[in-house]
């Protein structure tokens, strides 16, 4: 079975985000569903618009986070399938 | 339920008196109603189309609004002597079954544009289910214009009260937000810096999707400072028949519809103008998108903006939060009042004795029944 974290995402083109403070929300113009962020959801999300590869955005979690590899993989397998799943990110 | 804009009698006044929007609906039905036809006048507001429907010879009107208007309505029926042939139903089209299909349906149920609220999804459902095979419907169809735009008055109230008040103050903060709102104006053709482009035409008689996506390339055919995206719609009412909201026509009630600028841009003759307009209808209102790219004749683009209406909510944190699909809305007193009274409603039950049992339950809540029954009869009524 394949890891989200070795597929090349980039967020749609039908998600637009309103950032407040270090939160985000993203709307879903087609499904009209919104996903909040949290710092660190807003960190990553920050990363994709950016062009970072999805394998390199767990190395530079760990450093800015302080958070061991194995958790920032879970919880970025977590949060890159979800919005996938709901086509804020889409293979690019 | 939809929500739907109410309007006073001043503005459905402001409807009557603007020509010519008046006058080419009414002979756009003139020409749709037949002897003895039927007719379904969907936002009938005070009823106008309904009475002209008589008028020309409809056997019978469905005069449908949820507004109390509909009390002004059953009052115009009788001064018009239409009363027998006009029935009246309070609520939304989209909610009720006419006894047969009509033969005629007419509306006016958009704002500033067609995209607005439920009207599409209104339409489409109409014409499904009560427009008779061969009826028509009275719009036919809209056609979307945009055009580049400038108007240093308008943008003002984007710019001014945030970054040139006076005040001394750092009231930056608000501008971001400002610049993702659109505005209803009523510009004249001076006010255009470029030729419009036709973005969409909403055939009612055919469309199927409330949402809109566009693109489009303008060109700006003289200097000057663009503030903005102007987009206006035309409308055909029926074949040859129908008004225009451009700039330089006689301005109507619909006006037109200001997206301004991330910031003004200067454009000289030539330059072009990449635009990509996106409409979606989410919780009964539509996010509109406008992204624009400004090239210098030849050149490649020299800025880009990408606007929303999301961007001009300004909300906090917690009201974000609470409108994502992993928030977890917690249980409190408010939600137990209404669970109370909305189990109470069981069509045998007052208000009154609704009220009571209400301000039993809830002492602190309610300080008297009055209250109580402000509550229920508040509550009661977003299902009416």
């Amino acid at each position: 079975m394949s890891d989200i974290l070795d597929e090349a995402l980039v967020p749609s083109v039908d998600a637009v985000e309103s950032a407040v403070g270090d939160e985000t929300v993203i709307l879903h113009l087609k499904s009209g569903t919104y996903f909040g962020l949290d710092p660190m959801g807003t960190r990553i999300w920050a990363m994709l618009k950016a062009g970072v590869p999805t394998a390199d955005i767990c190395k530079r979690l760990c450093e800015e986070f302080d958070v061991t590899q194995d958790v920032v993989e879970a919880d970025a397998r977590r949060f890159l399938s979800e919005l996938k799943a709901n086509d804020i990110l889409i293979n690019g | 339920m939809a929500a739907t804009t109410t309007y006073s009698i001043v503005s459905y006044g402001g409807m009557v008196a603007s020509e010519p929007r008046m006058s080419a609906y009414a002979e756009a039905l003139r020409r749709a109603v037949t002897p003895g036809c039927t007719v379904i006048d969907i936002g009938a507001g005070p009823g106008v189309f309904s009475l002209l429907a008589c008028q020309y010879g409809a056997g019978s009107v469905i005069a449908i609004e949820p507004d109390d208007s509909v009390e002004l309505l059953r009052q115009m029926a009788k001064d018009n002597g239409c009363s027998d042939r006009i029935t009246i139903v309070q609520g939304l089209s989209t909610e009720f079954t006419p006894p047969s299909r009509a033969d005629v349906i007419i509306s006016d149920i958009r704002g500033c544009l067609p995209l607005f609220e439920g009207h599409i999804p209104t339409i489409i459902d109409a014409r499904e289910r009560m427009l008779a095979p061969g009826g028509t419907l009275i719009p036919a169809r809209d056609t979307l214009r945009v055009a580049l735009a400038q108007s240093l008055e308008d943008y003002a109230s984007y710019e001014v009260p945030w970054a040139r008040n006076g005040l001394g103050r750092n009231l930056a903060g608000g501008q971001r937000f400002a610049v993702n709102c659109w505005w209803k104006v009523k510009l004249g053709a001076e006010a255009l810096l470029s030729d419009p482009a036709d973005v969409a035409v909403l055939d009612y008689y055919h469309i199927s999707n409330p949402d809109f996506a566009a693109e489009a390339e303008l060109q700006a055919n003289r200097s000057g400072t663009a503030h903005g995206l102007l987009v206006w719609f035309d409308a055909e009412l029926a074949p040859g028949v129908g008004f225009s909201n451009a700039p330089g026509e006689p301005p109507l009630i619909y006006g037109q519809t200001f997206l301004p600028l991330q910031r003004p841009m200067d454009v000289s003759p030539g330059d072009r103008i990449s635009i990509e307009l996106t409409a979606n209808l989410i919780e009964g209102s539509y996010v509109w998108g406008w992204n624009t790219s400004f090239h210098g004749e030849g050149k490649a683009a020299t800025e880009s903006f990408r606007q929303s209406t999301f961007l001009g909510k300004v909300m906090s944190p917690q009201s974000l939060k609470s409108r994502s699909n992993q928030f977890v809305p917690p249980s409190s007193d408010r939600h137990a009042v209404d669970r109370l009274c909305l189990s109470l409603i069981d069509g045998k039950r007052s208000l009154g004795i609704i009220a009571a049992e209400l301000r039993a339950s809830f002492p602190d809540r309610f300080e008297s029944v009055a209250q109580a029954l402000d509550h229920v009869a508040s509550l009661t009524a977003r299902y009416r």
